[in-house]
């Protein structure tokens, strides 16, 4: 489905986030949805949180079978945060998420997440 | 950062260092899994229809909701949350078999209406609740069965635990971790009964030694060994 090339997996807060999602399916199957984003969100013992800060643009026209089709993306980390945290109750995780909904015929959904790192400055 | 010099992946992910994908007890989907519900002698689920009151009493943390939520899915049903506050007043919903969570909080009038259409629509009616319901329920005209949900105890934490740990496996990685008996009372001792209370220290026992794994370089190759096992008070 999807492959991801980060050009940096550790960030600091306030610069960019840069790298690339490389479509390439033989699957017959071409997704009638698809999204794909920059997120954080929580994990632990208190309700989940989350927040899309990018959403890279893409449409399922664009993903065609046996091709490679290449979304460069690059996003401002905001200097607020979150920054990536591995706590004892609660996790702050930054990930990229690709998403995509397929036929009816084939019942099933796909999703894609590759974490990277978020550091203070 | 130490643990991203040590290895970049465990910065992102500590728990990759004990093959596992997320710390087991982390919050999750509020129905529970069938492969890691535990049976406590209430896993049937309440017939429909059948004008009664199921009452399952028990303190906070108990396990009321995971058994209401366990039998809801066997039965479908609606599933109504009366939390605290002002959205505590709205009307209880009666079908076939419903439940209602936290119903002692349902105002009285409310509550009253909702229990005697139960009884002319012989529903059943499967109540998760701190205070006894069983005399309304019988002057409404419904049948009271009364389920109190004992405190958890540590075998029956361990036999949790494992199953826990089980659900975040990473496929074809040996394990080494176990939460040894005498953890497991510590913990039930601080929990107090409450399997809510105990999940949140079994989170933080996870977290501990899955920062332990990452500082100290392990892989998986070299499970964590029982001396590591210890509970880390904050």
């Amino acid at each position: 489905m999807f492959e991801m090339h980060f050009h940096n997996k550790l960030v600091t807060v306030g610069n960019e986030l840069s790298g690339k999602l490389v479509w390439y399916s033989p699957d017959l199957h071409l997704p009638r949805q698809a999204s794909a984003f920059v997120y954080w969100y929580t994990e632990g013992r208190g309700d989940r949180d989350d927040q899309t800060i990018f959403t890279i643009p893409l449409q399922p026209e664009q993903l065609i079978r046996d091709q490679r089709v290449d979304f460069p993306f690059a996003v401002t980390i905001p200097h607020s945060g979150p920054i990536t945290y591995n706590g004892s109750l609660i996790r702050v995780i930054w990930a990229v998420q690709a998403w995509v909904k397929l036929p009816r015929s084939s019942k099933r959904d796909h999703t894609q997440t590759w974490p990277f790192l978020v550091m203070p400055r | 950062m130490t643990s991203l010099r040590l290895n970049p992946k465990f910065a992102l992910n500590p728990y990759l260092a004990l093959g596992w994908h997320a710390n087991p007890f982390a919050l999750g989907e509020p129905v529970m899994a069938p492969s890691l519900w535990i049976d406590r002698g209430w896993s049937q689920a309440p017939v429909p229809a059948a004008q009664q009151l199921v009452q399952v009493l028990g303190n906070k943390g108990f396990g009321k909701t995971a058994h209401l939520r366990h039998w809801q899915a066997q039965t479908g049903g609606v599933y109504a949350y009366y939390p605290p506050g002002w959205g505590r007043f709205k009307v209880p919903p009666v079908q076939t078999i419903a439940y209602w969570d936290e119903a002692d909080r349902i105002p009285a009038p409310l509550l009253l209406a909702a229990l005697g259409r139960a009884a002319r629509t012989r529903a059943t009616l499967v109540v998760g609740t701190h205070t006894d319901l069983s005399r309304l329920a019988k002057f409404s005209g419904l049948a009271v069965q009364t389920i109190r949900l004992p405190p958890l105890e540590a075998t029956t934490l361990r036999i949790w635990t494992e199953r826990q740990i089980q659900a975040v496996r990473l496929p074809t990685v040996p394990c080494g971790v176990e939460l040894s008996s005498a953890t497991a009372h510590e913990i039930t001792a601080i929990a107090q009964g409450s399997w809510r209370a105990a999940a949140d220290e079994l989170h933080i026992w996870a977290a501990a030694i899955a920062h332990q794994a990452v500082r100290e370089g392990r892989d998986r190759r070299h499970p964590i060994s029982q001396a590591d096992l210890s509970l880390r008070r904050r």
